[in-house]
């Protein structure tokens, strides 16, 4: 009997008709895949996408950023110092987004939170130069309406969300 | 490129003066280690450190003999090879150390063991103890220069086989053989970039301007 | 060798051994990895291995950095289990500088590190399916790890390389919605793991590709030094979690599942099981998080005394070591970085002894190598 049976299975395949229950269940359900440059995804809050400087809030002789920053991508000048009494606004700012390893290291460490993330990842340019951001080019862009602030707790809108990061900007 | 900035932002420390490495912390003992201390007497000897994990120092001669004895003695089973490395010391006297991290599968305790060698003098391998070891003794001949004595396949392993020095060693710069050549390419590493404003404007637009 | 061969061969033809190169371009040796192969016939008589096409010189490139900025560098060791990385290079910085660790941020290190160790058996799971001949797992696997990304992004912001945590504890807290969110997915998963088991385990030819194949003794397997599932498959009880604990590890009930003949199928039933364990970690971690601070007090500028730290954590390919020297600066004098992938590539060479050639991208895939890991 037990040969039998044995047998049966063995011209069958079972095990390949299971294998494919399952492939015809996933079938049916719904599709996870996104279609990404004409679809594009909602990004969550935390997104380290690229770096923006706040320039009227930075202090500038700190340089914490500069120090932390394992790729050496930041580099700042800071005002003389007849000037830094008053205004303590950097002279210069330049941020390397080529190197830039996106990590965070230089957001955790301001204290100000004058640097920041937005969620802007598309960083392909022609040409490698224009990922050198300086004073005039590295403040947020609030015109460009998706992106946003985030990391610190300062937070601008965000226009539609998911459940999930709804109740972040609740927060 | 990194050790040209200031490293703290606090008041700069003095720096310590220049002098050979030595281990600081307690020494730490177990039954392993007393174990090998007393068969091997006059050729190990305890070594400090820090996080309570008890180190042995070996002498060359008897390097193979202590490994073997750990591994086969039934009191310490030793089986594992977790990690052979060795590190390069220029300011000691002897220059090169192996270490080797021993651990237990079925006691599961772990040792260090160390043996300093000088500059050129080659160290009896262990693959014959542990075929584990024949890659790491390969890692640390190619990125170190220690040479293995007895290894039966003593090639460069992470480096290409034409590669001229031994990268890892202290003396090797962070760029290597091009070293000059990317320290003089400023443009797009603001790290390079002088303290100077104006200067550092004028290297970006040269940048910006060549095609 | 030609005394075993039947007479007429003797005289007729010319029998020789061939050399075959396979990769380093090859698909199925999980990126640029060179295996030199003697064959006798279709039978692999020796392998050569050929690494380091993508050395990168992180060992040396520490020296030159303190020891927090070094630490988001070590994700790009074993790219597919970045936090399992990072976790291992923050353990020896706290060892070496004798920080505390708060409890809450233990357990926030314990649920990530099991995310990404599930991430990575899955696409492990994947890849090696794909390697062998079936095509669908490499859908079901990559579609499972992509909640993890999303997962690691909602919480780090990064998805693949998240630069987890920082020396002395975690960054932030989970986001509000966050514990649901895995707690729905791990959920999810659960019964997916059976099914993709029914695709695989049951499934005779994958039975016929992968039992028997690739055998390492247990013996060996601890001679040549192999670590996590690739050991655990040949029987050796050795989990870093377990055996040498860090973190908040031993206050968790998990098993260790371990195989009995070494064999590539024993190693897929091992990696199998532990992702059901990492389930059962995480579930009991977010049960029990308890409250409290999460940064811990590490000093801003890190100067280590004098000495030398050996730390190492269980990684998703095995047991992944930083050895640290200090030299009283706030740079490491020398890292060195014990890779689970570099020592268990070492033991092909034992595995594919007598071995056919075809079995050769089956017995590449079951010790799960990362070539940003073998070659640092």
């Amino acid at each position: 009997m037990e040969a039998i049976s044995k047998f049966i299975r063995m011209i069958t395949f079972p095990e390949l008709f299971k294998g494919m229950a399952v492939t015809a269940k996933y079938f049916f359900q719904r599709k996870v895949t996104e279609q990404y440059p004409d679809q594009k995804t909602i990004l969550p809050y935390r997104t380290k996408g690229k770096l923006h400087v706040d320039i009227d809030k930075c202090i500038s002789l700190c340089r914490f950023c500069e120090k932390v920053c394992p790729e050496g991508c930041i580099k700042v000048f800071p005002p003389p110092k007849e000037l830094a009494k008053t205004d303590k606004r950097p002279v210069e700012f330049y941020i390397n987004q080529e190197h830039c390893l996106h990590c965070g290291m230089c957001v955790d460490s301001c204290s100000t939170g004058a640097i920041h993330h937005s969620d802007e990842y598309e960083l392909v340019v022609i040409d490698f130069k224009e990922l050198l951001g300086d004073k005039e080019t590295l403040p947020y862009d609030m015109i460009k309406k998706h992106y946003r602030w985030n990391y610190l707790e300062n937070v601008p809108v965000k226009i539609k969300d998911s459940p999930l990061k709804e109740e972040e900007k609740s927060q | 490129m990194a050790d040209e900035k200031e490293t703290t932002a606090a008041p700069a420390a003095p720096a310590p003066p220049k002098k050979g490495w030595e281990p600081t912390g307690e020494i730490a003992e177990s039954d392993a280690s007393k174990a090998l201390l007393e068969k091997f007497a006059g050729f190990a000897a305890p070594v400090k450190n820090l996080a309570k994990e008890p180190t042995v120092m070996v002498k060359k001669e008897k390097l193979v003999e202590a490994l073997e004895y750990l591994k086969s003695d039934p009191q310490h089973l030793f089986d594992y090879l977790s990690d052979m490395t060795a590190v390069h010391y220029p300011d000691n006297d002897k220059k090169i150390m192996t270490v080797y991290h021993l651990y237990s599968t079925s006691r599961k305790d772990s040792i260090r063991v160390k043996c300093e060698l000088d500059e050129g003098e080659a160290c009896p391998t262990c693959v014959g103890v542990w075929p584990a070891a024949n890659w790491m003794e390969r890692e640390a001949f190619d990125l170190m220069g220690v040479a293995f004595e007895g290894h039966p396949d003593l090639r460069r392993i992470l480096m290409p086989d034409e590669w001229e020095g031994h990268p890892l060693r202290k003396e090797y710069p962070l760029g290597g053989p091009q070293e000059e050549e990317i320290r003089s390419n400023k443009y797009g590493k603001p790290q390079l970039l002088p303290d100077d404003l104006e200067e550092a404007r004028k290297i970006i637009e040269e940048g910006r301007n060549e095609r | 060798m030609n005394a075993e061969k039947p007479s007429y061969m003797r005289e007729v033809l010319e029998t020789r051994e061939m050399e075959l190169n396979m990769g380093p371009q090859h698909p199925a040796t999980h990126g640029v990895y060179r295996a030199i192969l003697t064959l006798d016939g279709e039978r692999i008589m020796k392998l050569n291995s050929v690494v380091g096409y993508l050395h990168r010189g992180i060992e040396k490139w520490a020296e030159y950095r303190t020891y927090q900025q070094g630490v988001p560098i070590y994700d790009r060791l074993d790219y597919l289990g970045a936090v399992l990385n990072n976790h291992g290079i923050v353990g020896a910085v706290e060892k070496l500088l004798q920080l505390e660790v708060p409890r809450k941020a233990e357990y926030q290190r314990v649920i990530c590190d099991e995310l990404q160790r599930l991430a990575s058996h899955l696409m492990w799971f994947a890849t090696h399916a794909l390697d062998i001949g079936a095509m669908s797992v490499l859908f079901y696997g990559v579609r499972e790890r992509e909640p993890i990304m999303d997962l690691f992004e909602a919480h780090f912001g990064q998805r693949l390389l998240p630069n987890a945590y920082p020396i002395g504890g975690c960054r932030l807290d989970f986001p509000k919605g966050w514990t649901e969110a895995c707690r729905k997915f791990l959920k999810a998963l659960k019964p997916r793991i059976d099914d993709y088991e029914t695709l695989l385990t049951g499934n005779r030819m994958w039975r016929q590709r992968t039992i028997g194949v690739g055998v390492i003794s247990k013996e060996d397997a601890i001679a040549y030094g192999l670590s996590g599932p690739t050991l655990r498959g040949s029987g050796v009880c050795f989990d870093v979690r377990r055996s040498i604990p860090y973190s908040a590890y031993p206050e968790f009930d998990f098993e260790i599942p371990l195989g009995t003949n070494g064999d590539v199928f024993d190693r897929y039933l091992c990696r199998m099981k532990e992702m059901r364990q990492s389930i059962r970690i995480i579930e009991q971690a977010l049960d029990g998080m308890p409250e409290g601070d999460l940064k811990g007090k590490a000093p801003k500028i890190m100067r280590a005394p004098m000495g030398e730290v050996y730390f190492t954590v269980e990684a998703a390919k095995g047991q992944l070591g930083y050895y640290i020297v200090s030299d009283g600066t706030d740079k490491p004098y020398r890292l060195h970085i014990k890779s689970p992938s570099f020592i268990n590539l070492q033991g092909l060479n034992r595995m594919s002894e007598g071995a056919l050639i075809a079995d050769m991208v089956a017995i590449i895939g079951s010790i799960d190598i990362v070539l940003g890991e073998v070659d640092r």
